[in-house]
């Protein structure tokens, strides 16, 4: 059978009869469109997600102790730093103290956009990006003696300070609640910035902890805190990380230690592992709806192919007469479908791929896991990400249309041929 | 399979019986029939409607099989062959002409020739060749981009012959091939099928049609699914008479 012949008689089938043509297409046209929509979003989430944990050490367990629950556990700087020493997984500790509702201002100007974040210098071994790109970041004597200082993000100094080149940033005087803070660092610009962090600027988490107002013990290692970062030596050790961890929550909170899950979260690589499977049961489920409207499709494409069997049973006699065997009847029909498919697909893609865009252009971003709102990245446009949804849905579409088109094709085959010339 | 001997019939029914089961009664469209067509021959079978000799042609044709006997086409035994060397025969050895031309609507005269190399595999640009060849032969070279509604009932039936000659085939199986055309055309039609009998192809034609019958060398009558006449056209024994005719 030749594949050209069926090809042009499945043509000249889906221009005689029009309507028939787009009742069989329109699933097939819809189903292929919307998975590459989904598909192309999917893959953006996806580059979200890890645009979102690269800023992050791999092996990066962030804790957040739940002080609200009854025998809340206390857990100092000082105990937490003390694990450092004790346990073989975890190489880092710093606290983290949010400054909440507040703006940087210099020179009378304000920059709302501003994150200010209370750290230890050892923050910078959880979250590498923040290589100072000038001067210097946060050292130890800047904690212990809760200097008023800060490294602020690429974005602050060339927005609020103004300054191109980063070097004139340091040493300037910026506001934070009032209070002065000298410029000792800049860090270096991150690319693509999805969640702000060129807007974020860093302050020892002592003089932090004096800004928010609260009272604090006279020595650091005292402060009890919510939340810390925790840098474990290697992404395989989260589960030993947090089981460390918890042991030093069952013994200053007193509970056995199977109670402890309650009382803290945790969140590390392992909540981009999270998101990712956040994202990925995201598109799962909506390609489930296109997977149904591609499964509708693939039917209505049976059901057309049955009929046309009955229609062109005269056809079907004639071919045989002349000497198609079984085999090639029933290839001519799967090769009908298998076009027939094959054009619902591209019609798909030509309306999916531009459609894709579009939801991306307006979508801005969706909730994921812990990552929050994770942008959809407009920019993310070239054409090899949208090209493999492109290709997965087409595939899939033709899959659809050779498995539905198999019962018609076998229909047409059993015909005899005194039957089909009979009437 | 047998070595097929020049001696052989070409065609060879014995004892053909089809029988179709209508609720409590049998039908014998084809009551023991027994037959030996020759190599060259131009045979008509002919008959009034009901007579078995559409279910003849069907069973000589291998489009259907008879419900026992036996049929030997060209020494070999059909009814022992499996679908597949049934198709090969269809598409090597036999080739039909219809009453209603049955050329399939949607394909151009080209491809409609086509169909017999198509399915004996031939390039498509050999195909294309020896169908523009095969479209000369019966005068509608220029109408070859045509589709078959384009064209008169004489001219489709031209192509129809034009289609059947496309695999050679050592058999032409004429079933009222002039039943829907005017005499002239009929006689035109009739005049290609003399032809290709002086070419050394067999003709079996169907009819109901006693001066076209006439035209054969040889006519078998059936009456009945049995054959009641089997000899020189110019009997008159040979001829379908008037009553049973109306």
């Amino acid at each position: 059978m030749d594949i050209k012949h069926a090809l042009g008689v499945a043509l000249r089938n889906l221009q005689a009869n029009k309507i028939r043509c787009a009742q069989m297409l329109l699933g097939m046209v819809i189903g292929v469109a919307s998975a590459v929509v989904i598909l192309y979003m999917g893959s953006n989430l996806m580059q979200g997600v890890s645009d979102f944990y690269s800023a992050y050490s791999p092996s990066l367990m962030y804790m957040g102790v739940y002080t609200s629950v009854e025998k809340s556990p206390r857990v100092t700087v000082g105990d937490m730093e003390g694990l450092i020493a004790s346990s073989e997984y975890i190489t880092a500790v710093s606290p983290l103290v949010s400054v909440e509702d507040c703006n940087l201002r210099y020179n009378g100007e304000t920059l709302a956009d501003a994150q200010i974040k209370g750290v230890s210098e050892q923050f910078l071994q959880m979250k590498p990006a923040c290589q100072a790109a000038a001067g210097r970041f946060l050292q130890p004597l800047d904690i212990s003696r809760r200097q008023k200082v800060c490294v602020i993000g690429s974005a602050v100094a060339e927005e609020l300070l103004g300054c191109q080149n980063f070097e004139d940033a340091l040493g300037q005087t910026l506001k934070i609640r009032g209070e002065n803070f000298t410029v000792i660092g800049v860090l270096a610009e991150i690319q693509p910035d999805l969640e702000k962090g060129n807007y974020e600027s860093y302050i020892p988490y002592t003089t932090a902890k004096q800004l928010t107002g609260e009272i604090i013990a006279p020595l650091q290692e005292d402060y009890y805190l919510d939340i810390y970062y925790v840098n474990l030596n290697s992404v395989d050790n989260i589960i030993n990380g947090r089981d460390t961890v918890r042991a030093l929550l069952a013994e200053v909170s007193g509970r056995p230690y199977g109670e402890t899950t309650g009382l803290f979260s945790l969140s590390t690589r392992t909540s981009q592992k999270y998101d990712r499977e956040c994202v990925m049961g995201l598109v799962g489920k909506l390609l489930g709806v296109s997977g149904i409207v591609l499964l509708v499709g693939g039917v209505g494409i049976m059901n057309v192919m049955l009929a046309a069997v009955s229609e062109r049973r005269r056809e079907i006699g004639i071919r045989k007469a002349f000497g198609a065997n079984n085999p090639d009847i029933r290839r001519q029909f799967m090769l009908e479908a298998f076009y027939t498919s094959g054009f619902g697909a591209l019609l798909g893609v030509l309306i999916g791929m531009p459609a894709g865009w579009l939801v991306c252009q307006f979508m801005g971003s969706v909730p994921i896991g812990y990552a929050g709102e994770l942008m959809i990245n407009p920019d993310l446009l070239d054409l090899s990400s949208l090209l493999w949804p492109a290709v997965a849905a087409s595939a899939a579409a033709l899959l659809l249309g050779v498995l539905f088109g198999y019962l018609p094709a076998r229909k047409a085959e059993q015909l005899e041929i005194v039957d089909c010339m009979r009437e | 399979m047998a070595e097929f001997k020049q001696e052989d019939a070409l065609i060879r029914l014995e004892n053909v019986f089809k029988i179709y089961q209508t609720g409590e009664t049998a039908v014998h469209a084809l009551d023991g029939v027994t037959l030996d067509i020759n190599r060259g021959e131009f045979v008509a079978i002919v008959g009034a409607s009901g007579s078995g000799k559409s279910t003849c042609m069907n069973i000589i044709g291998c489009l259907d099989v008879p419900t026992s006997g036996s049929y030997h086409l060209a020494g070999e035994d059909v009814l022992a062959m499996n679908d597949d060397a049934k198709a090969k025969l269809r598409n090597k050895t036999l080739g039909f002409i219809f009453q209603q031309y049955n050329l399939i609507p949607k394909l151009n005269l080209c491809e409609n020739v086509e169909l017999a190399m198509l399915y004996a595999g031939m390039s498509a640009g050999e195909r294309h060749k020896r169908s523009l060849q095969l479209l000369e032969q019966v005068g509608l070279a220029d109408k070859a981009n045509n589709v078959p509604s384009q064209l008169s009932g004489g001219q489709q039936q031209r192509v129809a012959i034009a289609r059947a000659l496309a695999g050679e085939p050592a058999v032409i199986l004429a079933d009222e091939p002039t039943g829907a055309l005017d005499s002239q055309t009929g006689r035109e039609v009739l005049g290609y099928l003399k032809l290709l009998n002086n070419e050394g192809r067999t003709i079996i034609l169907i009819t109901h049609d006693n001066a076209i019958a006439r035209q054969a060398q040889r006519i078998i009558r059936l009456e009945d699914g049995k054959i009641v006449y089997d000899g020189q056209p110019d009997s008159p024994e040979a001829v379908v008479q008037a009553e049973v005719q109306a």
